[in-house]
């Protein structure tokens, strides 16, 4: 793993300031930072699926989430607390970075963190549409984004309602298309066209972030960041495939476009079964990236397997993404190695999240491994 | 079980009754186990069914319990908590009646009522559900028909058991009771038919004597 070996040190970095120059700085000091946050390594993270919660625990007391996992759980081992911990790392995490970045870094990172921003609007959403009391709907809060539990608690303590909600929030925090959107609205109670506002808001702020970045950078996050997005367009179209008769609205739910443009997703759209639509894919992004051309040629091979496990392979998406563009400018670009680690810590996360739960519901062994987010090469 | 005696004249009339009456009721037995035999038959066959059914059913909430925790195991079971809480229910019911089985018996039937979604709406968040809980989900809708199913066949199989229990009680009442009474009866007023009928042997013996006794006198 590249971010285990301990590149820079974080005694070094006064030390840096005096001998280079101030756009080099803060160019070297986000890698700094990395250098100093480890991953668990990926053959250890897999021989977490054999052990107990206790194991576990213990373990995990001996990495980078120890901090936070003591101040979570005490002495409890519960897989909701461990996932709370988890989180609180990873804001932890994402915070030194936003800190050690420069202007356009900050400004890109600014517009992934809103990710939980909007995940936390859709979070109380749904559980005030529930009818869920202020307590339960914080317990569902990730405690990353400006929409930390301190600002939801004062924020749910002033309103009843969705609408409510909507308008207690800033124009610039998704307040406008949220609003507009409320305005809009056919059907009352249904939240899925503000969640779909939110996510185009969110993507679309995104790709504004990564058009300001120049050259190579830009290139790196459009292909690390546009991949997501893809992702998450090419999964919309799967679902209404398989779960709907009625293919009208497809488009108002997909996201901006990335690297996949519109006419393909089109075409794909008007494509009748979900192994023609994948295949259209290969055609159109085989022309693109090394990594799309893997994706859909594996997802076209795997194409009669159930939805789950083509939204499994598409999820790795990322992941692999982030493994090439390392690979590719591991060196000279860090744009590239911040978000890559993003993506990397992100997974981690879920892997330990996936384990805990396998172990808490006495899941075997062998499927729990078989959800686990690995690289593509990794052999078990 | 003792044979208990009729309260009936021992006359040759009732004997010959009687003995119409039991011929009846073995014919009604034999026709009651005939019945017996078929419902027995027909609950081998729906018992096979339910058995069948009941092992399809949990296969398949097996398989969506999985599929579940998988989601859980993916999204966390706070997300999955979340999401299931905002889901639109699926609005079903179950209408009653009564269908005519074997032997024009009446089982209880169910049938499951449901809405026809209007707008084909997904029911999970479209980008934040992991397909495998719109699976489970699916699985439990798709399951909903079979539970009906195996609902209305159990009632009809309690039904059948309890019209095979009253068919055994009616077997067992003429075999045990309603016949060996009968027998019982019979068998005493052929007793006392014997007994009438020897003495008057016996008396129409002593007339036959007397009478000739007096006829040697008279010569």
């Amino acid at each position: 793993m590249p971010f285990e070996s301990g590149f820079f040190k974080e005694n070094e970095k006064k030390g840096l300031r005096n001998l280079i120059k101030p756009t080099q700085y803060s160019t070297i000091m986000p890698r700094v930072a990395l250098e100093s946050l480890k991953l668990i390594d990926l053959d250890v993270l897999v021989r977490l699926t054999g052990q107990n919660l206790e194991g576990i625990f213990l373990f995990l007391l001996n990495t980078a989430y120890k901090e936070e996992i003591v101040s979570t759980c005490g002495d409890k081992v519960e897989p909701g607390l461990l996932e709370d911990a988890f989180f609180q790392n990873y804001a932890k995490m994402f915070i030194r970075l936003l800190k050690n970045s420069s202007k356009y870094i900050k400004s890109l990172l600014m517009s992934v963190l809103h990710k939980f921003d909007a995940l936390n609007l859709k979070t109380m959403f749904r559980m005030v549409q529930a009818g869920m009391n202020t307590d339960d709907i914080l317990k569902h809060i990730i405690p990353l984004g400006m929409y930390d539990r301190k600002k939801c608690q004062t924020l749910l303590s002033e309103v009843n309602s969705i609408s409510d909600i909507v308008s207690s929030l800033r124009e610039q925090d998704f307040g406008f298309t949220l609003k507009e959107t409320l305005n809009t609205q056919k059907i009352i109670g249904d939240i899925s066209p503000l969640e779909a506002a939110l996510n185009k808001e969110l993507f679309t702020g995104i790709l504004k972030e990564i058009k300001n970045l120049k050259k190579r950078d830009k290139e790196i996050a459009t292909n690390i960041l546009g991949i997501e997005i893809d992702v998450l367009n090419v999964m919309i179209i799967l679902k209404y495939k398989a779960l709907m008769t009625d293919h009208e609205n497809i488009k108002e739910n997909l996201m901006p476009v990335a690297l996949i443009d519109e006419k393909i997703l089109e075409s794909a759209i008007k494509k009748p079964d979900i192994k023609s639509t994948l295949q259209c894919f290969l055609r159109s992004a085989g022309t693109k990236h090394h990594v799309y051309q893997t994706i859909f040629a594996k997802l076209v091979n795997e194409s009669d397997s159930p939805l789950s496990r083509l939204e499994f392979i598409l999820g790795k998406a990322p992941l692999e993404m982030s493994f090439f563009e390392l690979k590719k400018n591991m060196r000279y670009y860090n744009i590239g190695y911040i978000l890559a680690f993003l993506n990397m810590k992100w997974v981690e996360i879920k892997n330990l999240r996936c384990i805990v739960n396998g172990i808490a519901r006495n899941i075997d062994k062998n499927q729990t491994l078989d959800l686990l987010i690995l690289p593509e090469n990794y052999k078990i | 079980m003792s044979a208990e005696r009729l309260e009936v004249h021992p006359t040759r009339l009732e004997l010959l009754a009687l003995k119409r009456r039991k011929t009846l009721a073995e014919g009604i037995a034999d026709i009651l186990q005939k019945d017996l035999e078929v419902l027995i038959f027909s609950l081998v066959e729906y018992r096979e069914r339910a058995t069948l059914l009941r092992t399809q059913l949990y296969d398949t909430l097996k398989k969506s319990y999985n599929q579940f925790i998988e989601a859980e195991m993916v999204s966390g079971n706070l997300k999955v908590k979340e999401l299931a809480l905002t889901t639109t229910p699926i609005d079903f019911n179950v209408e009653t009646g009564m269908a005519t089985g074997v032997l024009g018996i009446q089982f209880p039937s169910l049938k499951l009522i449901k809405q026809e979604q209007k707008d084909h709406k997904i029911r999970l968040s479209l980008t934040d559900a992991p397909m495998q809980l719109e699976e489970a989900a699916s699985r439990i809708n798709d399951v909903m028909n079979a539970i009906v199913k195996l609902a209305s066949l159990t009632a009809a199989i309690r039904a059948l058991l309890e019209v095979i229990s009253l068919k055994r009680r009616q077997i067992n009442r003429i075999r045990f009771k309603i016949v060996p009474n009968l027998d019982a009866t019979i068998d005493y007023i052929q007793f006392i038919l014997d007994e009438i009928e020897q003495q008057d042997a016996i008396r129409v013996r002593v007339l036959q004597r007397k009478r000739k006794e007096r006829a040697e006198k008279s010569y």
